[in-house]
């Protein structure tokens, strides 16, 4: 398994660096510069030319790309953000990505803990009210937007009932262990919202995968065999059932976990916030090169670690997958 | 005699019922579904709507009534009007053309490149399948909100500048005719065939060695019949399904898009667009939103019943 972690983390670089170009490549493609618009006047021409200099813009691409990559490995340096002066990449997303890591992690552990039961007892009521009832909202809940979730519950919530803040978000610094909040009342109340917001369509497609998954595997063999040793039909599905019908929840968690993670535009725009979600989107309208590639390796990264999570998990769930 | 005769029924039935094609036996299944059933009235019914909402919709979708603004919903704006005083009723049925032609479109550009690229590469197979196979897995690792938002900026950028020529400044006035739509068609489409072309490659790869393919081959049909006359009939159905099953994903993303302001542009009403403008002024005047939230998550809905509906129909391992 040792082996089998150190060969993925290694592959995983050049996949890195050619997700890296892929996006460099695609980002100076797009017509403007980060340096066409200073507030509301353009910039004189000459100023450009000078910021480009000072930027390192005026290189060729291939050397551009050189650079960033070497200040990155050697330094662990994102670069300068060239629309918030002063500030660098890596300060940015110090700041935004606990932010979103806290509200992703919480959305994730709420559409674990309301998915994967709801799947369970639809699965274990096949074609009976409960599994209809369940199968039911589970498809209203993944067919409801974050679009419409997110100004649903922040109508009723915050506006008509006043219960909840209509916005921020309530931690404090320090973290522990760098983005673990103190879970204060005022957190809590902030979380909210947000959480549910996002983690309620999370659970019912997580609900779905758990149910047909859970279906098909109560069909095999070895369950009919646990079933003949006359286990407690409790223990058939935990012990026996269970573990292996995840598999499939755990192949999409890898990918949601880093999608969610590492910010969502809708959910933190709504609720008003701090998070990485926004960057994905006014970097590139800004033309904030590192930034861009910035927000592009922290997502990639994250994914890549993720799926190997997933990977290893397999072989916890299945001992018949095996790696080596 | 008698016996023989019912026997003789009995065969008959037989052959008959094995005579229904797998698309009859899944269009008879679908009917029994009344989710999907309503579902797929819901899609029909709105794509009427849609086509016909020149002369559905009360107003235009650009018309403004300064004086109306945020009316509240009454005789005479059914469901109320928003901050330009425009018909929210009038603009949510225009908001289905966009909708639904996202849904269509996109589903078609990325079934035909998904199967067209998976079909080649699982019937070639060898090097060329692996090759293939390679830089889809590399697409496939791509952070696609990025290149989505990505590309949009890029196509946005373009169609601002002035003196375009050639086929650029032929896809930027299609683009501007289709009110911005044109490119988030391009952008899902791109984005969106990967994971169909995987689905129609282990489909062929599951049919490619089969008896019948063998069959056909040792008659002398050549490739591209074998492709389109024995592979294609029997890799279609599933690779419908799931692209059925990704159509809320299209609606979902193109109403995002437009929500962040990269996807139709205003006037167009795309009902991502209204339900930013609606947000805005949630606080006073929240039928604004309502109405566009309630079309965009009935229209998702509906496609996701369908979807599982198709899914279902096609699963023969379900019937009883």
């Amino acid at each position: 398994m040792g082996a089998f972690i150190v060969r993925r983390l290694f592959w995983s670089v050049p996949v890195l660096l050619a997700l890296l170009l892929a996006v460099f490549l695609l980002m100076q493609a797009v017509p403007g510069g980060p340096f066409d618009f200073a507030g509301e006047k353009n910039l004189p021409a000459s100023v450009v030319r000078n910021l480009e200099r000072k930027y390192g813009l005026d290189k060729p691409l291939h050397v551009q790309f050189y650079n960033y990559v070497v200040s990155l490995v050697l330094h662990g340096d994102m670069g300068p953000s060239f629309r918030q002066r002063g500030r660098t990449v890596n300060e940015i997303i110090a700041e935004s990505l606990p932010i979103s890591a806290q509200l992703g992690i919480m959305a994730i552990g709420l559409a674990l803990i309301i998915g994967i039961p709801a799947g369970i007892i639809a699965a274990l009521n096949h074609n009976t009210w409960l599994d209809y009832l369940a199968s039911f909202l589970a498809i209203v809940g993944v067919s409801i937007p974050a679009l419409v979730m997110g100004p649903l519950l922040y109508w009723i919530f915050a506006l008509k009932l006043g219960w909840l803040p209509v916005a921020l978000w309530g931690a404090e610094r320090p973290f522990i262990l760098g983005f673990i909040p103190i879970p204060t009342a005022k957190f809590i109340r902030h979380a909210i919202l947000p959480t549910f917001a996002l983690g309620t369509g999370l659970s019912a497609s997580i609900a779905r995968l758990t149910r047909a998954s859970l279906l098909q595997v109560i069909r095999e063999d070895y369950i009919r065999t646990a079933r003949a040793k006359g286990l407690r039909e409790r223990v058939v599905v935990i012990r026996h059932a269970l573990k292996n019908s995840l598999i499939p929840v755990v192949t999409v968690l890898g990918p949601m976990f880093a999608a969610v993670v590492t910010g969502t535009v809708v959910i933190e725009a709504i609720f008003g916030i701090p998070g990485m979600g926004k960057y994905f989107v006014q970097s590139i309208n800004n033309r904030d090169y590192p930034l861009i590639m910035g927000v592009t390796l922290v997502y990639s990264v994250i994914l890549v670690l993720s799926n190997l999570f997933v990977d290893i998990a397999y072989a916890w769930l299945d001992p018949r997958i095996r790696y080596s | 005699m008698a016996v023989q005769e019912s026997t003789m029924a009995v065969f008959r039935g037989e052959a008959l019922r094995k005579a229904r094609s797998p698309w009859a036996d899944a269009w008879r299944q679908l009917l029994r579904n009344r989710l999907a059933v309503g579902a797929l009235a819901f899609i029909l019914l709105l794509t009427i709507v849609a086509i016909a909402a020149p002369l559905i919709a009360p107003y235009g979708y650009d018309e403004t009534h300064f004086k109306d603004n945020y009316a509240r919903p009454g005789n005479q704006y059914l469901l109320g009007a928003d901050y330009l005083g425009r018909d929210l009723l009038s603009r949510t049925i225009y908001g289905a053309r966009v909708s639904l032609s996202v849904a269509f479109v996109a589903a078609t550009v990325s079934l035909v490149l998904g199967i067209a690229y998976g079909t080649v590469s699982g019937y070639l197979g060898g090097w060329v399948d692996n090759l293939m196979m390679r830089i889809v897995d590399f697409l496939y690792g791509l952070p696609v909100l990025i290149i989505i938002i990505l590309m949009q900026v890029y196509f946005k950028a373009v169609s601002r500048r002035q003196g375009l020529t050639g086929i650029m400044a032929a896809l930027v006035r299609i683009d501007t005719a289709m009110g911005g739509l044109f490119f988030v068609f391009i952008a899902l489409g791109l984005v969106n065939w990967i994971g169909m072309a995987r689905i129609a490659r282990g489909q062929v790869l599951s049919y490619r060695e089969r008896e019948f393919i063998e069959a056909a081959r040792a008659v002398g049909v050549g490739s591209l019949g074998i492709i389109f006359r024995h592979l294609l009939p029997n890799i279609l159905g599933p690779c419908i399904v799931a692209e059925t099953l990704a159509i809320p994903g299209y609606i979902m993303t193109e109403a995002f898009l437009s929500y962040i302001g990269l996807g139709a542009n205003p006037p167009t009403p795309s009902w991502g667009i209204m339900i930013n403008e609606g947000f805005q002024g949630i606080r006073s005047y929240p039928h604004v939103i309502l109405v566009p939230a309630a079309a965009l998550t009935l229209t998702v809905l509906a496609f996701n019943f369908l979807g599982d509906g198709l899914r279902d129909a096609f699963d023969p391992r379900l019937r009883q």
